[in-house]
């Protein structure tokens, strides 16, 4: 037989399982070069390892790539081991009934004409047919690949260089798989490629220069990995980009100025790097830029003014990074503009934003805006300018500012306004009665400015607002009935202010109040029956003058935090409220309730404050009662009239008592406890008698 | 007609439709133009003497049929098969579909198994030559190293290090 000639022995062993052959390599020599030479060193097969049953009947059918070298039971096995569980149950196939079926590397053009070998699979649905394991690296044989879709596959390893021969490839997509290491340099060879995603995967090291070369991308998506470096000059060649996703890596260094080619370029993303330097100029010749996301690197210098007339721009956002803004930022980002320290530029960045930063909204530049977010800035001036022309902003937020002035009548022209979010400025004046105008409101946050009107009852016509927040500044007046109206509301903080007045009955209307905390004001009169419909989770009314008998708590089965004290609450604590599941924090101090404290006050399962000070209750205090608390942290009883205490020794005692309660839910020892609470008695008794002599 | 002559000067006629079974018998008119002119010569291929059981080529001593004249048997009795389709890879092939007749006639000491294999190489007659791969092919599926060895009576010659590092590189496959 060793007398034929080569190409007859290869002929020959072509005919038997190309997986098997290699055994006969140890008949001699001759053999052992033939059959580790071409073809058999390049064969590559599928082996159906097992499948994934899905609720519902569904089969996922699993599959790996093999080699004559790679395929034996301890590859499959491992493979089958690397596979997840979820979702779905995989069941692996035992792996000595395995077989590996050659791809027929002429007719293998995409990912799913890969399994042509496998007739019995011929009626499944492909979305069910998934590969697992390493790719080989014979894959560079299978040269009539058009598309290698392995997204979302179990493919996992190192990236073979001979993928750089599949040089027919259009698309290459391993979004989402575990392949791991360098992106070979080889792939700068599939000069055919429009789609490369290597997103989600644990690639890492630097992008090869060699991508420059794939001058036919259009999608380049290398976001969510692991890369360093920087990235590549060469790129400046990939002017039929449409998405350049590099987001979410470890990249470094300046971004070269690369982007002059690129007009079709619509997506920008380089966030959640540590690029640094300025942001290139070039960018703002990718006149078809919708999305620009540079947020969380450490880009500095200002942003070039020619990016803020890009005219399809939807989305930029420039958060983080330590730019000093001596441009105008009529930008719809997130802008995080952190000024230099210098005032002196610091006065200069403000006086471009009011002098001219608008001209472009005029342009309508600004009328695409939908959201702006210029918080946590050093923004000062007024906000006249800044709001009349964009009338398509759903978010507009400046919180942590230095804006001054009053809140203009025109933002009742935002009419597509959701979130509305100015706290922390030096905003003054009226509330603007045309901000009832905004019928899609959800978010309202005035908070901590100056604003000294009365609260304009035309509120009650925002029928989506959910948060109203208005708190920390300086509201007079009652609390119109239009906020009982606010049917959607779930959080309203109208505290510290100087509003006065009773709570209306109709408060009951809200029925999805949550949050209620009118807390530091004037207000007056009782708390009404309708409140307690309201399912509070936490209500502050503390620091008020109302009045009358304490609420019905009970009711409130949701509430968590309740506090009324510093108000004039007079009238007994009720003996029963049930188990409060929810609730950890109650304050009644400095109010004028008496009576017993009943045993029940302690009996909310998770309660860990109790404040009860500055009252006049009178009776035993239920010290008892507080073993079964676990999470009771602190007690406050002082400045009352229970028995057995003296007034002068109540902070020692409340002192005392929390060190019980302290014992009780650190060691949980309840008879340990008993007994020293007894002593403490004692203790407290003998000191009595003695001051008594 | 065309007349070809083996290497030990037998000469043949033989319909010119079966003669260009063999790629090289074609290619070899279209470039000599009149077939009758003269023989074509194939010097490669011996064993062209038509008495039956008689041999005057040592290596195929006692082989009941001669290369050349099995090869213009084969050649004859498939004379009628439509041309075949142009490879394509969509359908392996496997060494399993062997025709009858294929298999009757290939049933033949191996000698004279490998000169038909070898003449079908030379003459490139591509469907002889895939039959007989096939059949080497089936004596060979299932077979341990050493049956193939003592099949074709190989020698070994590894040294035991170089046979015992194959065979850990063959670990995988070796058992099954």
């Amino acid at each position: 037989m060793l007398d034929l000639p080569n190409e007859v022995l290869l002929e020959i062993f072509e005919q038997l399982d190309p997986f098997t052959v290699a055994k006969y390599r140890r008949v001699c020599h001759s053999l052992n070069t033939a059959l580790t030479a071409h073809p058999f060193s390049n064969l590559i097969g599928l082996v159906h390892i097992g499948h994934t049953q899905f609720e519902g009947g569904a089969k996922g059918h699993v599959f790996c790539f093999v080699t004559p070298a790679s395929f034996g039971e301890r590859f499959l096995t491992s493979v089958q081991n690397s596979i997840s569980t979820r979702p779905g149950v995989f069941e692996k196939y035992p792996v000595k009934t395995l077989n590996a079926i050659p791809i027929n590397l002429l007719a293998a053009t995409s990912e799913t004409s890969l399994f042509k070998s496998f007739p019995y699979l011929s009626s499944v649905y492909t979305g069910y047919l998934r590969f697992a394991g390493p790719l080989p690296s014979t894959i560079g044989n299978l040269t009539q690949l058009t598309s290698l879709d392995l997204g979302g596959s179990e493919v996992s390893g190192p990236l073979p260089r001979s993928l750089g021969e599949l040089i027919q490839l259009t698309l290459l997509d391993l979004t989402y798989t575990k392949v791991t290491g360098p992106l070979p340099v080889e792939l700068g060879n599939l000069v055919n490629l429009k789609k490369l995603s290597v997103c989600r995967t644990l690639v890492d090291g630097a992008i090869p220069n060699t991508f420059g070369n794939l001058v036919n991308l259009e999608v380049l998506n290398m976001s969510e990995a692991r890369l360093t470096g920087s990235i590549p000059a060469s790129f400046r060649n990939l002017v039929n980009l449409l998405e350049l996703s590099l987001q979410k890596n470890e990249l470094l260094g300046k971004v070269p100025d690369i982007f002059g080619g690129m007009s079709r370029l619509r997506t920008l993303s380089l966030e959640h790097n540590r690029l640094e330097g300025l942001i290139p100029e070039s960018i703002s010749r990718c006149m078809q830029l919708i999305t620009l996301e540079c947020e969380h690197n450490r880009f500095s210098g200002s942003i070039p003014e020619s990016i803020f007339r890009l005219p399809l721009l939807q989305k930029l956002n420039f958060k983080s990074n330590l730019i000093i803004s001596e441009s105008p930022p009529s930008c719809n980002s997130s802008a995080q503009f952190i000024a230099s320290l210098d005032l002196q530029s610091l006065n200069i960045a403000s006086n471009q934003i009011e002098g001219d930063s608008f001209a472009h909204t005029k342009n309508g530049v600004a009328l695409l805006l939908e959201r702006l977010d210029l918080s946590h800035n050093r923004l000062s001036g007024t906000l006249t300018k800044y709001i009349t022309s964009l009338i398509n902003v759903t978010r507009l937020r400046m919180d942590s500012n230095n804006l001054v002035g009053p809140l203009p009548a025109e933002i009742g022209g935002l009419s597509s306004l959701r979130v509305l979010s100015l706290e922390g400025n030096k905003l003054c004046g009226q509330l603007p009665a045309e901000i009832g105008n905004l019928p899609t409101l959800d978010t309202l946050n005035l908070s901590r400015n100056c604003f000294s009107s009365e609260i304009p009852d035309s509120l009650r016509s925002l029928r989506r607002l959910r948060i109203l927040n208005l708190s920390h500044n300086q509201l007079t007046g009652e609390i119109p009935h239009g906020i009982c109206m606010i049917t959607s509301l779930s959080t309203l903080k109208l505290n510290n202010n100087n509003l006065s007045g009773p709570l209306h009955g109709d408060i009951g209307a809200l029925k999805t109040m949550q949050t209620l905390d009118l807390s530091h004001n004037q207000l007056t009169g009782s708390v009404p029956e309708g409140a307690l419909r309201m399912p509070l989770t936490s209500l502050r009314l503390n620091h008020n003058r109302l009045s009358g008998p304490l609420p019905k708590f009970g009711k409130w089965v949701w509430i968590r935090t309740l506090r009324l004290d510093h108000n004039q609450f007079s009238g007994h604590l009720p003996a029963e409220t049930g188990d409060l599941l929810h609730l950890r924090e109650l304050n009644f101090s400095y109010n004028q309730l008496s009576g017993p404290i009943p045993a029940s006050i302690f009996s909310h399962r998770f309660i860990e404050s109790v404040n009860l000070s500055n009252n006049s209750f009178s009776g035993t205090p239920p010290i008892e009662s507080f073993q079964s608390v676990l999470k009771l942290k602190a007690v406050d009883l002082s400045n009352n009239r229970l028995d057995g205490v003296d007034v002068g020794s109540t902070s020692a005692r409340v002192t005392e008592m929390d060190a019980q309660v302290s014992v009780l839910k650190m060691e949980k020892e309840f008879e340990n406890a008993r007994t020293k609470l007894a002593a403490v008695r004692t203790v407290k008794d003998d000191a009595k008698r003695e001051g008594g002599k | 007609m065309v007349r070809i002559t083996s290497s030990d000067s037998q000469e043949f006629s033989v319909s010119q439709d079966i003669a260009c079974q063999s790629q090289l018998i074609k290619n070899m008119i279209e470039d000599v133009g009149d077939a009758d002119e003269q023989p074509i010569p194939l010097p490669n291929v011996a064993g062209a003497i038509l008495q039956k059981g008689g041999s005057c080529f040592p290596s195929i001593s006692n082989a009941p049929k001669l290369t050349l004249f099995a090869v213009i048997e084969y050649a004859t009795m498939h004379k009628d098969d439509p041309p075949s389709a142009p490879e394509t890879d969509a359908k392996p092939s496997t060494s399993e579909d062997i025709e009858d007749r294929d298999k009757q006639f290939l049933n033949v000491d191996q000698g004279t198994l490998f000169e038909i294999i070898l003449a079908a190489n030379y003459l490139d007659m591509k469907s002889l030559l895939d039959v007989g791969c096939k059949t080497v092919a089936n004596m060979i599926k299932g077979k341990t190293v050493e049956e193939v060895r003592a099949l074709f009576n190989i020698v070994n010659d590894f040294t035991p290090e170089e046979e015992e590092q194959i065979r850990k590189e063959n670990e995988w496959c070796e058992d099954r």
